[in-house]
Parts: structure tokens; C-alpha cells; sequence
């Protein structure tokens, strides 16, 4: 063989150890090696009693890297019934203000999504990595919820006399589960621009929970009502958009109160009784 | 007579147009059918896209605040880029493909270097001034065309911009067209053929060879890689595409009258 030949394969066999030498030197002392953030490496913090949370993680900087905030609300389990919460270390602060707290992402958690650190959890727990969620256990004083959009809220057998909440944004989403009982649930979704009308929210009331009376107060909203194993006493809609999905057969009585000049619309769905409209 | 020296301007001009004139049929027919190619594939697309801003428009819509053809004007020129640059490159040697061609290489009085200057200079860079020509004329007509059909979107004439991406996707060019171009001195019979073949093995073996290392490493242990300098990566595409343009030199000095690897 000519002399160029053996040339020619030569640049293939060193482009090969070329890229192996790359590959193991990277593996063994790259720098910018992926930094994980470990989201089962949680702290508990004691409050005094508190009525509202307030919810102000950064949704549009949580939206960009895929990550879902969820706050889980229990009714605190400790003896002296003092309010706790229970969140990934060094992600999430709490802050004491006035009757309220409020959660949000702290300076290295912002910095951490920033720079695009993954989320990791120990080895064993399978849990999936796209949520950042906080266990927040209250009193039966709590009772208000004011959030910023794309959160997910999930009471789970929390009983409250009242409970207000106040969405910035309709999409949004709460559940109760776990035979949450409330004795009145105000939701009043804010007042916004017509352009953003088919943004969806999910209201969910699922596995035994009971609501006393339910008012929903929607502008320019469509909400998704998911109804499962339910019981509301009354039902009032108010202002100027729409609900869907609702279940007759779950709630005593459903009034509908349009604002002045605006429009409700209310869907109805698995009627499986005579019911009778006027 | 300037006997055996490595280059003379006044005998390299005349080699280089010499080669230009023996071969204007062929690089012709060439050029036109690589512009009729972008000018049907750019009109085409145009034609689908721009259908909507002419007659599906309504007023609701925002109006786009880019030529909405740019985008995919880029993707149609990469593309032909790649596969007619590449194409081009493997027709530096195809004068000697039989034994009368390389007895008529070997006997013009040129030096290997004026010869392998000369061929290259109109496979690589004479074929890059014809494709921006190209491009750029069918990007005039492509304007002249829809400009005064399509009201609700900007027609703007397509710009590279001279950016950081630019000067990869140049470099990714000068890689694969100097293989291209060391394939055509090693297997001057059949160049796109026979380079595609050992290009598409080699690309097997090096994927076996890095799946392995990557298993082998992660058996070891080690799950979390660094990135990959990038920079390092490029440095030694350039140095790749300067040794295979200096081996395909080298080749065609080697040039015998019979074909041996």
C-alpha cells in the first residue's frame, strides 16, 4: 500500500483515540461538572399560628426549566397543633408577614434554576423529579390562599371553617382530597384581560370531601371543575365567565349570578337523575 | 523554462484556465442544475407558506415580525450546501478516472502542487462563490416574486447572519467537503460512492467504540459527564480539515498510471 494510505487511516485511528482520550478526560477531571439539586434533602420550620399563605415562587423562571410548584396543605399533626412546613432545603424560604406567611423561592433556589441545576432525588426514591413540592401543615385558624399562576395546591384532609382563595391567574390548579371538609370555600379568580380567555384552571373536590357552600367568583375565566367523590351544600357562580364539567347530582343547589352586563356560562355533565331545568 | 519549481504564477493561471475551459460543459450544467434545483425548492415552500398570509389571513392574527420563509430558507441552503458542496468536492479527480486521464495529468507539464492548487481552487472555493450567487439570486426572485402578493407578513431579502452558528455550520462544511475531497485523490473511479461507503463503516465502528467507552464508564461508575469543550472539538476539525486537503495533495503526487491503493 501507497505511503498516504497508511496516512489516511491514521487520521481515522487518531481522531478515534482523539475522542476517547476527550470522552475519559471530561469524565474523570472535567470542570462544569452537572451540579444536581437534591430535592429529598428537606427542612422543617415551626411557625406561630397563621391565617393565609401567599404563594410567590417565580413561575415564569420555574416554566422554563419544566418544574412545577406544588404545595401540599395537611392539617398539622403535632400535639400542640403549631403550624409547620416541610420543604427541599436551600430551594424554598418562608416568610413571616404580618397574619400571613409567605413561600417563595429563595436567593440560591432562583440562582440554582438560573444557572439550570437539575433536580435530583437519592438513589431509591422514585419520585419524579419536575415538581418542587412543600408540605405546609396548618391550624384550624388558616383559612386564606392568595398564588401566583401555574401552582398547584392540594389540601389533603384539611377541615376548615373558611377558606378564601384568591388567584392571580386562572391557570391554576387546587384539589381536595383525603375527605376534606370546609365550611365555606370562596374562590375569587382576578380580574384580567379578555385575551387571555382560554386559559383553563382545574378545581378539583375528590375523595370524600364535602363543601358547605361554594362560591366561585371567575372574570373572563373557563375553570374546569373536576367533581369525584364528592358533596357540596351550594354552588354559587358569579361574575362573567364559565364552568365546566359540573355534576348536578354532587351539588344541593347551583346558582348562577352573572355581574352586570357579563356572562356566565355553566357546563353540566354525567346527569344520570331526571333533572329539570325551567 | 521554469523546470520543477513548486509554484509559477504565470503557469498556474494558465493550468488553472485550462482546466476551466476543458471542463465549462460539465461545470455548466453543473451550475445551472443546482440553481434550478434551490430556485424549484424555494419557490415551492414559499408558495405553501406564504398561501396562508394571502389567502387565509385574518385580522386576528398578530403579524409576524420575521419573513416567515427565512426560517426554512436557511434549513433548504444547509441542506444544499452539505450535499451538493459535498458532491462538488468529490469531482476534484474525476479527470482521472481511466488510464488516459492519468497519463494526460502525468504528462502536462505543471508541478503536483499547481495541479492539486488549481483543482482545488475550483471544487472549494469557486464552488462556494457560485452556491451564494445562488442562493442569493433565487433569493432576489423569491422577493420579486411574493413581495407584492403577500401583504400581512414582511418580505425580506435572506441574510446570513455572521455569527458564532455561521462559522459552525462553515466549519462543518470544510470538515465532510475535505473528506469528500481526500476521497476523490484515494478512489477517483467512483468518489461519492466509495467515500460514502467508508465514511458511513467508520461512523459504525466510532459509534460501537464510544457506546462501549460510555458503558465502560458508566460500569465504573461514573454517571455525571462534563460537557465536552467545544472549542477543543472545533480546534481539531480545523486541524482535520488541513490534514485531509494536505493528503489529498500528497495522494495526487502519488499519482501512478495504474490505479493501487
Amino acid at each position: 500500500m501507497k505511503k498516504t494510505t497508511y496516512q489516511a487511516i491514521g487520521l481515522l485511528v487518531v481522531t478515534l483515540v482523539f475522542h476517547v482520550i476527550l470522552v475519559i478526560y471530561t469524565a474523570l477531571f472535567g470542570k462544569g461538572k452537572q451540579v444536581y439539586v437534591y430535592l429529598d434533602n428537606t427542612v422543617s420550620t415551626t411557625f406561630e399560628p397563621f391565617t393565609g399563605i401567599e404563594t410567590l415562587a417565580d413561575s415564569a423562571l420555574l416554566d422554563s426549566v419544566y418544574v412545577k410548584f406544588v404545595v401540599n396543605v395537611h392539617m398539622s399533626e403535632r400535639p400542640d397543633g403549631q403550624p409547620y412546613a416541610t420543604y427541599p432545603k436551600g430551594l424554598v424560604e418562608f416568610v413571616r408577614q404580618g397574619p400571613k406567611i409567605i413561600c417563595r423561592l429563595s436567593a440560591d433556589g432562583r440562582k440554582a434554576f438560573i444557572e439550570g441545576k437539575k433536580m435530583k432525588r437519592s438513589a431509591g426514591n422514585e419520585k419524579s423529579t419536575d415538581t418542587l413540592s412543600v408540605d405546609v401543615y396548618v391550624d384550624r385558624s388558616f383559612g386564606r390562599i392568595v398564588t401566583d399562576p401555574k401552582h398547584l395546591f392540594v389540601l389533603s384532609g384539611v377541615h376548615l371553617d373558611s377558606l378564601s382563595l384568591y388567584a392571580v391567574h386562572p391557570d391554576f390548579d387546587i384539589f381536595l382530597t383525603d375527605s376534606c371538609g370546609i365550611g365555606k370555600f370562596n374562590i375569587d379568580y382576578r380580574r384580567r384581560d379578555k385575551e387571555y380567555l382560554s386559559i383553563y384552571g382545574n378545581l378539583g373536590i375528590t375523595g370524600g370531601s364535602s363543601v358547605g357552600d361554594m362560591l366561585v367568583n371567575v372574570h373572563n375565566d373557563k375553570i374546569n371543575l373536576s367533581c369525584g367523590d364528592c358533596r357540596v351544600g351550594t354552588l354559587y357562580v358569579s361574575g362573567d365567565g364559565g364552568l365546566t364539567n359540573i355534576v348536578p347530582d354532587k351539588f344541593g343547589h347551583i346558582c348562577l349570578r352573572p355581574e352586570k352586563g357579563g356572562m356566565l356560562s355553566a357546563g353540566v355533565t354525567e346527569i344520570t337523575d331526571d333533572w329539570d331545568l325551567k | 523554462m521554469n523546470n520543477d519549481k513548486f509554484l509559477v504564477w504565470p503557469r498556474f493561471k494558465a493550468y488553472f484556465l485550462k482546466l476551466m475551459r476543458e471542463h465549462w460543459k460539465t461545470n455548466l450544467v453543473r451550475i445551472i442544475l443546482m440553481w434550478a434545483g434551490l430556485f424549484i425548492v424555494v419557490m415551492w415552500t414559499s408558495l405553501s407558506t406564504y398561501d396562508f398570509y394571502i389567502n387565509k389571513y385574518d385580522q386576528t392574527f398578530t403579524p409576524p415580525k420575521q419573513d416567515p420563509m427565512h426560517s426554512s430558507e436557511e434549513l433548504i441552503f444547509v441542506i444544499f450546501l452539505f450535499v451538493i458542496g459535498c458532491y462538488w468536492a468529490s469531482q476534484m479527480m474525476c479527470d482521472m478516472k481511466g488510464k488516459t486521464g492519468r497519463i494526460f495529468v502525468l504528462t502536462t507539464p505543471v508541478t503536483p502542487f499547481e495541479g492539486w492548487l488549481s483543482r482545488w481552487l475550483l471544487h472549494v472555493p469557486c464552488f462556494l462563490i457560485v452556491f451564494l450567487a445562488g442562493i442569493y439570486v433565487t433569493d432576489l426572485a423569491r422577493v420579486a416574486v411574493f413581495a407584492p402578493l403577500v401583504n400581512h407578513a414582511p418580505i425580506e431579502i435572506f441574510t446570513w447572519k455572521w455569527d458564532y452558528d455561521f462559522f459552525s455550520m462553515m466549519l462543518y462544511y470544510a470538515v465532510s467537503s475535505s473528506l469528500y475531497v481526500l476521497g476523490s485523490s484515494f478512489f477517483p473511479k467512483r468518489p461519492v460512492l466509495l467515500t460514502s461507503i467508508v465514511l458511513f463503516f467508520v461512523s459504525w465502528i466510532y459509534g460501537f467504540a464510544m457506546f462501549f467507552l460510555y458503558s465502560g464508564l458508566s460500569a465504573s461508575g461514573i454517571s455525571d459527564y462534563a460537557e465536552i469543550p467545544f472549542f477543543v472539538e472545533q480546534c481539531y476539525m480545523g486541524a482535520v480539515v488541513l490534514f485531509c486537503w494536505w493528503l489529498s495533495y500528497r495522494r495526487y503526487k502519488e499519482l501512478e498510471i495504474i490505479d493501487r491503493m
